[in-house]
């Protein structure tokens, strides 16, 4: 039956593959151990290799055989401590372990592929060894080893226990005879000494013909193919017919059968394959004696001695070929008859290998073999295309099968029900269906999780390879290797990463003799690291290697024609080393066989784009560079924005998604500008291009019109236009935008009841990332967030380019789901263009922002109806929608349920004296995260976010919980410190460490900053702490303050924006004087861009912290002083 | 596949595309549909009117007379779409009108002409006589396959 022995091979291949997963990395460790050897792990990498030996065996795969076998002999040296493992002989094994898998990933035609180059490696490692060894041996003891060696010459003196010796005969021979019966087997040493140097196992049978076959009903000849399919018979008593005359009933004319038969079954194996009795089958050893299974010595003394001359009949000396007793096994492609004959020249020597074989696990079950003696006649694959399976575990298919049972019982109440008319009931049943299909969901993605490890395993021996090769010293280490992903994800990322990591060895890391001048240590370090956040997988490379030189990249791009020098000129560092993902960049000087073949970055970034994952770059020259990946979960259910545009709706994937903006109509004219013809939104200080969604994909953009209650096409030809019901047939071509008081439309628009603050009349912006780039969508209408299935578009379709799939909504209707780098190219929107006017603006921009010191992005919503609250934006997580009904008031707190577990709420009200929370149905929760922990502070809308730079009074209407006023929009508008509340509500949240409060009440901080409100906030909550703070209102007075308290100071934290002298200044003097340097200078600041905070490590700052992220600085106060 | 194996019986399917009656093989058809309620994709080729949700497949429909340069009047309420599979996809097409099933032997089946009404021959199967029509039998799989 084909299939079956289809499914042997399937198993066998699988288990070999798994057992070759794990060799590699052992190998590498059993390197790294050297002469100290962990005798576990040799003993398990041989018995990975014996195991998949056994296996090829039957399978008839005598290459992979014969390699495993090779392999075999050196890791027994290795575990004998004969040999000391270092790379001259672990490279062969590497090499080895290599071909082997290129030859079980092509099975069926392992037996045509040459290894011989393999093999010879390998024999030379074992016969240089051998030679050191044999010359260390003959010096002090020549006696013992030799023996073995020497096997090829029987010695006479070695048959002692012999039945019965020929004497004088040419050869050696042997008499064997079974205890308690008469009949002999007359062997030569010839016939048997080649299967003992191949380390078989050679085994007296004896066989009753009616007890053993016919009464078990079993036939002569299928005992004899079984023995031809595990090994091979050297002698026999009985005389057996041309497979041609041979029927398959044939038996024997004799009531007993003797046989002499070599495998490489062990003898603990060996009785399973003839299914007689264990005292009917003795082994023979090379002692050339018999022993029973158990290993007792068999004592001939009383045995009946028989003729040295056998009777002719009964004894037949040949060898018997398999071939011609039986239709040849037609494994496929297999030309190797299966009795296994080795022919490899082995050596002599081998044998010391093979005297202590290890206790292997052989997995292999006889009962297998003969269906691989089963005909897959004929048809010659090219490739054995092995199906691929996944192990899941038991536990979890009960859970399935528990979901499973329950949905089958909840659709029966649904239908029960639904046929009774029953509201109530079909409502609950519909509820428990619901949260039966997310569970089923999860369970049935777990299936499909593996652990990141599958890929990471293979980069250590990638990375010694090549610093082998490059001489370079690197030292990898591999962190979250136990980080799951969909199967599809990560059979998908291995090339990308592999990419990357052989970059980081190759680019990244410098010579041993460049890094010591450059003060660094000889081995460089490459850490691959792999985490959980925000419901992706991050995947890190941290090289501490040269670093990128945004210079080098971008005149490699001009040269190369990809960017122009006008372009380079106004790119951001930043931007400047995302160049390297250009199609057709490459930096390697040479090119060498790892890189620099011209593809290189931009497949990877394609792959990753395939995938919905996105990679970044961090990189400071000299210092090293990181490369962040970030990778959905799944790719089958994703969740995505739902969004309107033209009547339809259209998914975004939350993986490119950054956040969502709306313009009120009113702010639409100040905040989006024209550049070149491209709009541009402001956000937060930053430009960001904008895409009309509607434009793009070429539909009629629609907005829903509240006062005669349908869609009506909008026909703003600019973002910036307005509505006006007046104009509806201003000239297409116009470009209104760009002359903003044109007369015409200004009077209409002046007499007009002006609808710009109508809701339909805002802008409606998601922000999406691909990576390198930053844009708006502008759509008609934002929706829900929503969970979708991912289904594939047809052929027709395929040429859409915009889109990534369909999906199916809740309502059965079909919406598509958008590519956004792709969108981003049909609108000719090409990073590097929109860099240069982004880039030209963004610099007036950022003198703008410099002027306007202290900028902050505050959140603002309100509590009750009338009074205008603002926290940080930078603080707040997320902000979510909930019924008033939906809190629950559990021990004496307010919780809801959120993303599985419980989030505490806060009001205001409950700390500060402000009024009490509206009464509301509807109301938001501001989620904060705390000391670590998720916050919800209860709000009622409109929230907004916006850039405030207006003066903050610290004191006037300061109080618990409010930190202080400003004015936004005429309105007097409190700031909320989280921090504050949440420590009154929930003080054991705040409890310190006892080491902690000791560091803390030892130490002074001196703190400068010029804003009083923002010097009286931070001291504030730096004092709480328990810290001393001195305080100064610029760099110079901190200076002077910093000598007077030299030997008190332990730390400085500075803003950067000061009068007299800046942060900069004073941390550039602090660190250069030989008192001060070791001082730790944390720089405040509001917004830190990344220019700045290269200025400020260039001056010696040690770290970056938002002013009022509270929690954040104190953390990383506590951290300088800990390692102070 | 088997025109030419003799005295074949095939049952064909046989609607209108504009004025033209086609046919194709019944084992073709998955099932026939009223007009629904679908999602236009911007950006598609102009043939292809959208993308419906077929129990859970997502079912490309496609303007069979637009397909093959034929006038097709899709908005009357004879209107079908025939979903076939053609390489293991799910595609819908879009007919004026569906008539009847007619039975046809292979035998009978002449080679089509280098244009029936206008639609190139390459396009059908064969053409097949009835007492007093004619029916091109569409080779669906070729049509769906072509980027016209």
């Amino acid at each position: 039956m084909p299939i079956q022995e289809d499914e042997t091979l399937q198993m066998y291949l699988e288990e070999s593959l798994e057992h070759l997963n794990d060799i590699e990395n052992d190998i590498l460790a059993i390197e790294n151990d050297g002469a100290d050897i962990n005798e576990d792990l040799v003993n398990k990498v041989y018995r990975a290799a014996h195991s998949i030996k056994g296996g090829a065996g039957f399978m008839g795969l005598t290459n992979i055989k014969d390699l495993t076998h090779e392999m075999e002999n050196i890791l027994g040296k290795i575990r004998s401590r004969e040999m000391i493992p270092v790379s001259g002989n672990i490279n062969p094994l590497l090499k080895a372990a290599d071909k082997l898998k290129e030859l079980l990933d092509d099975v069926l035609n392992s037996n045509e592929i040459d290894i011989d180059s393999h093999v010879q490696e390998l024999q030379t490692v074992l016969k240089n060894e051998i030679k050191t060894k044999q010359q260390v041996s003959e010096e002090s003891a020549p006696a013992d080893k030799q023996e073995y060696i020497e096997t090829s010459e029987p010695r006479q003196s070695q048959v002692a226990t012999g039945k019965a010796d020929v004497p004088g005969a040419q050869h050696d021979t042997l008499a064997l005879t079974f205890p308690g019966e008469n009949e002999v087997l007359n062997i030569t040493f010839d016939q048997i000494t080649p299967y003992f140097k191949q380390s078989k196992h050679i085994y007296f049978v004896k066989i009753r013909i009616n007890e053993d076959v016919l009464s078990q009903e079993k036939t002569f000849q299928s005992i004899l193919e079984e023995m031809e399919q595990t090994g091979s018979i050297i002698s026999t008593n009985i005389s057996l017919p041309d497979s041609s005359d041979m029927d398959a009933h044939w038996t024997p004319d004799t009531r007993t059968a003797f046989f002499l038969f070599c495998t490489i079954l062990k003898p603990t194996d060996i009785s399973i394959l003839f299914e007689v009795t264990e005292d009917q089958i003795l082994e023979l050893r090379k002692d050339h004696s018999l022993y029973f299974l158990n290993g007792d010595f068999v004592d001939t003394s009383n045995l009946p001695v028989s003729e040295p001359a056998p009777s002719a009949q009964q004894i037949t000396q040949n060898q018997i070929p398999l071939e011609t007793n039986l239709e040849p096994v037609e494994f496929e492609e297999i030309t190797q008859p299966p009795e296994m004959t080795f022919q490899e020249e082995t050596s002599p020597q081998m044998n010391i290998a093979m005297t202590n074989q290890v206790d292997q696990q052989t997995s292999l079950s006889i009962s297998s073999q003969d269906k691989s003696a089963d005909k897959s006649a004929g048809k010659k694959q090219a490739k054995f295309e092995h199906e691929t399976s996944l192990r899941v575990h038991v536990s979890l298919l009960d859970q399935l099968m528990t979901l499973a049972g329950e949905l089958v019982l909840s659709r029966n109440q649904l239908l029960q029900s639904m046929s009774s008319n029953d509201l109530r009931g079909s409502e609950i049943a519909g509820q428990r269906i619901d949260l039966i299909t997310s569970e089923l969901q999860e369970a049935i993605m777990l299936t499909r999780m593996q652990s990141i490890g599958n890929v990471f395993n293979k980069f250590p021996r990638v990375v010694r390879d090549m610093s082998q090769t490059m001489g370079k010293k690197v030292d990898l280490v591999l962190e979250g290797k136990e980080v799951e992903l969909d199967k599809t994800i990560i059979e998908a990322i291995g090339d990308p990463l592999t990419h990357l990591v052989r970059n980081s060895v190759d680019h990244g890391i410098e010579l041993p003799q460049v890094r010591q001048k450059a003060g660094k240590t000889p081995e460089g370090q490459i850490f691959l690291k792999a985490y959980h956040e925000a419901g992706q997988v991050n995947i890190e490379i941290t090289d501490d290697g040269k670093g990128l030189d945004g210079n080098v990249l971008a005149n490699k791009a001009i040269d190369k024609g990809l960017i122009t020098e006008d372009q380079a000129k106004v790119m951001s560092s930043r931007e400047k080393i995302n160049l390297i993902f250009l199609p057709g960049f490459s930096t390697a000087e040479k090119i060498t066989d790892v890189s620099g073949r011209g593809v290189g970055m931009d497949v990877v970034k394609t792959n990753l784009d395939q995938l919905g994952g996105i990679i970044d770059i961090d990189s400071e020259l000299g210092k090293g560079s990181t490369f962040r990946i970030k990778l959905p979960l799944t790719l089958a259910i994703i969740p995505c924005q739902i969004i309107l545009t033209g009547g339809e709706r259209y998914a975004i994937p939350q993986v490119n998604l950054e956040e969502l903006l709306r313009i009120p109509a009113d702010q639409v004219r100040t905040r989006i500008e024209r550049v070149g013809d491209a709009d541009v939104v402001r956000l937060r200080g930053n430009l960001l291009p904008l895409i009309r969604l509607s434009d793009v994909i070429g539909v009629e953009s629609l907005y829903f019109d509240i006062e005669s209650g349908d869609c009506k096409k909008n026909r703003r030809n600019a973002l910036t236009d307005r509505r006006s019901k007046k104009s509806p047939m201003a000239p297409p071509e116009e470009d209104l935008s760009t002359v903003p008081d044109e007369p015409i439309n200004s009077e209409d628009r002046n007499t007009v009841q002006d609808r710009r603050y109508h809701s339909a009349s805002a802008l409606n912006i998601v922000v999406v990332s691909t990576g390198t780039m930053k844009y708006g969508l502008v759509v008609d209408d934002l929706q829900d967030s929503e969970e979708i299935v991912v289904k594939p578009l047809g052929r027709d379709l395929k040429k859409c380019k915009g889109y990534a799939g369909a999906t199916i909504m809740g309502d059965g209707r079909v919406a598509l789901i958008l590519d956004v780098s792709n969108l981003a190219h049909m609108a000719g929107l090409i990073s590097m263009e929109n860099t240069v006017r982004a880039a030209e603006v963004a610099q007036d921009e950022k003198l703008a922002v410099r002027a306007k010191h202290d900028r902050q992005a505050m959140l603002l919503f309100r509590s009750a109806e009338d009074e205008q609250f603002s926290a940080p934006l930078n603080l707040v997580e997320r902000i979510e929608k909930i019924k008033r009904s939906d809190i629950e008031n559990v021990g004496g707190k307010r919780v809801i349920k959120y993303r599985g577990g419980s989030l505490p709420l806060f009001s205001i009200d409950e700390v500060a004296d402000v009024k009490p929370l509206t009464d509301s149905d509807n109301l938001l929760v501001i989620v904060f995260k705390v000391t670590g922990r998720e916050v919800g502070l209860l709000a009622m809308g409109p929230v907004d976010a916006l850039d405030t730079g207006i003066e903050i009074d610290g004191s006037t209407l300061k109080q618990t919980g409010i930190m202080g006023s400003t004015i936004i929009d005429n309105n007097t508008t409190l700031m909320v410190d989280i921090h504050e509340i949440v420590k009154i509500s929930n003080p054991q949240w705040f409890e310190e460490k006892p080491e902690e409060k000791q560091i803390k009440t030892e130490t002074t901080i001196l703190f400068a900053e010029d804003s009083t409100f923002f010097r009286n906030q931070v001291k504030g909550s730096i004092e709480q702490e328990g810290f001393t703070v001195l305080e100064a209102e610029d760099g110079v007075v901190a200076w002077d303050l910093l000598q007077e308290h030299a030997d008190q100071i332990s730390l400085v934290v500075t803003d950067i924006e000061m009068p007299n002298m800046d942060g900069f200044t004073l941390t550039t003097k602090i660190k250069q004087s030989p008192l001060f340097a070791h001082l730790p200078v944390i720089a405040l600041t509001t917004l830190a861009g990344e220019e700045d905070i290269a200025k400020g490590k260039n001056a010696g700052i040690d770290d970056y912290q938002i002013k009022l992220d509270r929690e954040k600085l104190m953390k990383s106060i506590i951290n300088f002083l800990k390692a102070a | 596949m088997g025109m030419q194996t003799s005295t074949r019986i095939v049952e064909l399917a046989t609607f209108y595309v504009g004025q033209a009656l086609c046919g194709m093989d019944i084992l073709k058809v998955q099932e026939i549909n009223k007009l629904m309620d679908m999602t236009k994709v911007p950006q598609a080729p102009s043939y292809v009117i959208g993308i419906l949700n077929l129990r859970g497949q997502i079912v490309t429909v496609i303007d069979l007379g637009k397909k093959l340069g034929l006038n097709n009047d899709i908005l009357s309420d004879t209107t079908r779409n025939i979903i076939v599979n053609s390489d293991n996809e799910y595609i819908g097409l879009i007919v004026s009108r569906i008539s009847d099933v007619v039975e046809a032997e292979w035998d009978k089946v002449e080679k089509p002409p280098a244009n029936i009404c206008g639609v190139q021959g390459v396009y059908f199967k064969g053409v097949f006589k009835t007492k007093d029509r004619l029916i091109g039998i569409l080779d669906v799989d070729r049509v769906l396959s072509e980027d016209s």
